[in-house]
């Protein structure tokens, strides 16, 4: 293929300049992306496609690039025939007669939308991990501050009252005293436990990832009176920590995500072993939800659940539908050490 | 008046052991050694052979319950006693079906132990009343 058949299949609109920045040839990929013929775009005529917010940053780029005969780059909108705007890289190297003037530039535009979208939603998806994050450790922060703190306080000054000399306690009020410290003992302890078992779950840790599906699935069940039905079958019982632990938020978040949102009477959660992965399936008969961009970029549920399962190299989908319940799988690869 | 029965105590926390082992002298048992290394819990209770062991549960990253599998699997026929912060009936019914005799939860330890000391030593279960034993419902 010679350079003009090059030319004229790249996916890329290639263009040259005269040293009055008028554009004088363009390649026929300039007519597929405008929808409009070449001899319309030449001159000036194609920067009516500009977005009109880039238009300054285009101007001051290309003549930056003409004054210093440097390579020109910048990152410009354009308007497509279907009247969409679409991220352009534009890239362009001067050209010099043989005496070495500038007779201006021959570049080209590379459509980048997509790319561009993608590290937006990973920036943004970081960007929200994190304040997630700190919401949750604020929360905890809170909790341990306000309530754990203050009724610590309020068993040492209890001890120390019973050590005062000048406060003279009758024998029953002293049992009673005593009697009530330990109860509030007992209270700070089960609560910091219930802390530390939202923060990390120790049941994975010490009797397993079926063990504490199970039991995930029991509670969720008690304490929102929904029907869960939880099935695991053939799942080793030690599993690379990595495995075991997304696999479990994973579920938790879908459980959470049933209760806050689906509205659901019976779920069912299912976690298989086969010879060398594990399967996971959360399914509910609840309202639902259209899968469309909006949510899509928003749920961070759902998002970070991929996160997660894509980290071990598994594997997530999601199906749901107005009214048609939603069910999430879960495959993850194991490897045999 | 009975012989005092040997013990060993594990549990990586040092306040903990010295609790226990006062409390333990104080109801006639010879508590003859307390190891705070899980890593060593197995070597140590297949050298001493003490009639009772009293086991953390979580001991570092180390996890008592498989450490009571692995006593049992080199024949260990000590009676274990698991001490835990853990009060959930899931973890019962792990630590029992590793091959424990008796589940004794820290807070209750100082009305608690000494029972099931007594109740392991004649070949009975013990579980601290707060905690419910279904077995085989886990």
């Amino acid at each position: 293929m010679g350079a003009a058949g090059l030319a004229k299949s790249v996916p890329a609109l290639l263009w040259t300049s005269r040293d009055d920045k008028q554009l004088t040839e363009l390649s026929e990929e300039w007519e597929r992306f405008t929808g409009v013929s070449r001899e319309d775009n030449l001159g000036t005529q194609w920067m009516q496609r500009i977005h009109p917010k880039d238009l300054a940053v285009w101007e001051r780029s290309f003549s930056e690039a003409y004054e210093s005969r440097r390579t020109l780059s910048v990152r410009i909108r354009l308007e497509r025939h279907d009247s969409q705007y679409r991220w352009m890289l534009v890239r362009a190297t001067p050209l010099t007669s043989e005496d070495g003037d500038l007779t201006g530039f021959a570049g080209c535009c590379i459509d980048i939308t997509e790319e561009k979208d993608l590290a937006e939603a990973a920036a943004d998806l970081s960007g929200r991990l994190i304040q997630a994050q700190e919401g949750e450790r604020s929360r905890i922060a809170r909790e341990l501050h306000d309530d754990i703190n203050q009724r610590m306080a309020l068993l040492s000054n209890g001890i120390q009252e019973l050590d005062l000399p000048q406060v003279r306690l009758t024998l029953p009020q002293r049992r009673h005293q005593i009697q009530a410290l330990k109860k509030l003992a007992l209270e700070i302890g089960a609560d910091l436990q219930f802390l530390s078992r939202q923060l990390h779950p120790s049941k994975l840790q010490y009797l397993g990832l079926s063990s504490a599906i199970r039991s995930l699935c029991r509670e969720v069940s008690v304490r929102h009176k929904l029907d869960v039905r939880c099935v695991v079958r053939d799942v080793p019982d030690k599993l690379p920590e990595a495995v075991s632990l997304n696999l479990f938020r994973t579920a938790q978040e879908s459980l959470q995500n049933i209760v806050k949102h689906s509205r659901a009477q019976h779920v069912s959660v299912e976690l298989t072993g086969a010879a060398n992965s594990i399967f996971l399936h959360v399914s509910d008969d609840g309202v639902g939800f259209e899968l469309n961009h909006e949510n899509r970029s928003k749920g961070l549920g759902l998002v970070s659940m991929r996160e997660r399962l894509h980290s071990i190299g598994g594997t997530f989908s999601v199906n749901s539908g107005r009214m048609a319940g939603t069910h999430i799988q879960g495959t993850v690869p194991l490897i045999q050490g | 008046m009975r012989k005092k029965p040997s013990i060993l105590l594990a549990d990586d926390n040092t306040a903990i052991l010295d609790v226990v082992s006062r409390l333990l002298r104080s109801h006639q048992c010879n508590v003859i050694a307390r190891v705070n290394d899980g890593a060593i819990v197995v070597k140590e209770c297949l050298r001493l052979r003490p009639e009772v062991i009293v086991l953390d549960i979580s001991m570092d990253t180390l996890n008592g319950i498989d450490l009571a599998r692995e006593l049992v699997l080199c024949g260990c026929s000590s009676k274990i006693i698991f001490l835990s912060v853990h009060e959930d009936s899931d973890f019962v019914n792990a630590a029992m079906g590793a091959g424990g005799s008796a589940y004794v939860v820290k807070s209750r330890v100082a009305t608690d132990l000494c029972a099931a000391i007594d109740a392991v030593l004649i070949d009975k279960r013990y579980l601290s009343p707060t905690m419910l034993y279904h077995a085989g419902t886990s």
